[in-house]
């Protein structure tokens, strides 16, 4: 699989500030490639380097394979940090400004704006939208001329309930239609539900990359309750193929190999001997615990 | 360029204050230069008249316009740095560049946009003298019309200033207050400061120069010296050579465009 993105060793500092500390990884073609960590751990950095509006500190990277060049970067679609738009223009005046900057068509101008919801709103100045809107109107903003690259630093940013889900439904959407989508946040189940693969930064250094159901989860762990917990602990002892079994609360957890969990069997098993259960669900390792496991290492 | 220049426009041309500014300076010109007409043909029509002389009718119109219009440079000056500060403050250099612009794009487009405002600005003021010469009477005569050059020189200079200052500074407030400051106080303060040590040091008064004159703001006022009574003025030191004014003008220029550019090439935006 060839890689869009490969950095090697990066290095960033401010001043005394060593924002970055050597990161390298590649981000594959086809993947959504999470790039998670706490807040001040290099995330943007890192991404406003391979944008060409950061200078690194030592260390290189390449698009597509080849020497990074403004041809490239027009064949991205970005959203760094902050929807940076013209305040006094209105949300199609902005888009037309970008297109033209990307070479793209204006035409896709009205299929971008449905796509974030802003049809409604495009005559208005950017000044007088909410700041969800401004967000949504980056992300459209990244997505004109349908490039087959899309980096997205914290993307849900602003956003209430409804309008994050729709940029999950819109990730999965294009990664579906095979785009590669390199994405920055400190949400960790933004990450675990739209990302292929994860690299873990923690203060400018990399502390784990590679496939997400590698890095995030070495066990699966499935929930179960019934109305005497003492005896369902007890039935599950005898459970055959299972790793531990602990009480956590009012429910008790099986673990088991990564992927090899198998609810039937579990449910079958406590019938089996005499217990029934009220509650039955698969949940990967917490990936808060992961998280916290990988950051404090 | 037309295309990035297009670009600019797009910026621009919905930007109130842009029109808002251009409009004020188009007529601040028109205003300055109507006075001064009035003035001088009220000042013709006294006993003393014959004393005074037409400054509006050629070839002295060109002289003319150019200096008092020059007081009126700063307005596209303050232009430029809005110009320049609202893309940092709305961070739009930044997106300009994410979007694929290069560094050296997004500067030279700026660059390519104060050479514009200064030919435009020019060519209002060539139009005002054109039309005030030939209100006088006579007959059109383009001696001394060197001086609309002049004119042009010392907007790009102004202009060019106020880039650079934009660039370095990034905030409006602080860029406008640093630009005005500059170009009509402190420059002129270093100047006498200038004067008066070379009028302590030099023996032989006629030998010497107002060397306040080489001073990046000055090279271009001393192209466009005070235009009238120019018969009654001291001529017991002596001036610098023209062409050493205008080189060192042009040096400058070289030097503002050659600081902008390499500041926002290297930096982090």
């Amino acid at each position: 699989m060839s890689s869009v993105l490969e950095i090697s060793d990066l290095k960033k500092n401010y001043g005394r500030v060593q924002a970055l500390k050597g990161v390298s990884f590649s981000v594959p073609k086809g993947s959504v490639f999470g790039i998670l960590g706490p807040n001040g751990s290099g995330k943007t950095t890192m991404l406003g380097i391979v944008t060409d509006i950061l200078r690194p500190t030592a260390g290189s990277f390449k698009w597509f394979g080849e020497t990074p060049t403004d041809a490239h970067r027009r064949q991205l679609g970005t959203l760094l940090e902050t929807p940076n738009f013209y305040h006094y223009l209105s949300a199609e005046r902005n888009l037309r400004i970008a297109a033209q900057i990307k070479q793209r068509s204006e035409a896709d101008i009205p299929r971008v704006l449905d796509i974030v919801n802003l049809t409604a709103r495009k005559k208005d100045r950017f000044t007088t939208y909410s700041l969800g809107m401004k967000q949504r109107l980056a992300i459209g903003a990244a997505l004109l001329g349908n490039p087959d690259v899309l980096v997205l630093d914290e993307p849900t940013n602003g956003l209430d309930p409804v309008g994050i889900a729709e940029i999950r439904a819109l990730i999965k959407d294009l990664h579906q239609q095979g785009k590669t989508i390199i994405m920055a946040s400190h949400l960790l189940d933004e990450v675990e539900k739209v990302c292929t693969h994860v690299a873990i930064l923690k203060s400018g250094q990399l502390v784990a990359s590679g496939h997400v159901d590698e890095i995030l989860a070495h066990e699966d762990v499935v929930e179960v309750s019934a109305a005497d917990l003492t005896a369902l602990e007890q039935a599950l002892q005898s459970l055959p193929g299972k790793s531990r079994v602990w009480l956590d609360g009012e429910q008790v957890c099986v673990s088991f190999p990564a992927g090899s969990s198998a609810l039937e069997t579990v449910n079958r098993h406590c019938f089996d001997h005499g217990t029934v259960l009220n509650h039955l669900a698969l949940r990967r390792k917490s990936l808060e615990a992961k998280f916290f496991e990988l950051t404090n290492a | 360029m037309l295309q990035q220049l297009k670009i600019e426009w797009l910026k621009m041309k919905n930007y109130t204050a842009f029109i808002a500014i251009s409009l004020i300076f188009l007529i601040c010109v028109f205003g300055v230069n109507y006075i001064g007409y009035n003035i001088n043909s009220s000042a013709q029509s006294t006993a003393a008249g014959a004393f005074v002389g037409s400054y509006f009718g050629f070839p002295h119109v060109w002289h003319t316009v150019a200096w008092l219009s020059s007081f009126t440079l700063f307005l596209p000056g303050l232009l430029i740095i809005l110009m320049v500060t609202n893309e940092f403050t709305y961070r739009t250099h930044r997106q300009n560049v994410i979007d694929g612009w290069s560094r050296d794009t997004f500067i030279r487009t700026k660059i390519a946009s104060v050479f514009i405002l200064a030919a435009v600005a020019t060519l209002w003021v060539g139009l005002m003298a054109l039309m005030l010469g030939l209100i006088s009477g006579g007959s059109l005569d383009f001696y001394k019309v060197q001086y609309i050059g002049f004119f042009f020189l010392q907007s790009l200079s102004i202009f060019m200033a106020a880039l650079l200052i934009s660039i370095l500074v990034k905030r409006a407030a602080l860029s406008i207050a640093i630009f005005i400051a500059y170009v009509y106080i402190i420059e002129n303060i270093l100047g006498a400061i200038i004067n008066a040590a070379v009028f302590n040091f030099v023996k032989n008064k006629s030998s010497m120069v107002p060397l306040a004159d080489v001073l990046p703001i000055n090279t271009t006022d001393a192209l466009l010296p005070f235009p009238f009574f120019r018969e009654l003025l001291d001529k017991s030191t002596g001036v610098i050579n023209p062409w050493i004014l205008f080189g060192l003008a042009m040096a400058y220029l070289a030097a503002y465009v050659y600081f902008a550019r390499r500041h926002f090439l290297t930096r982090d935006l």
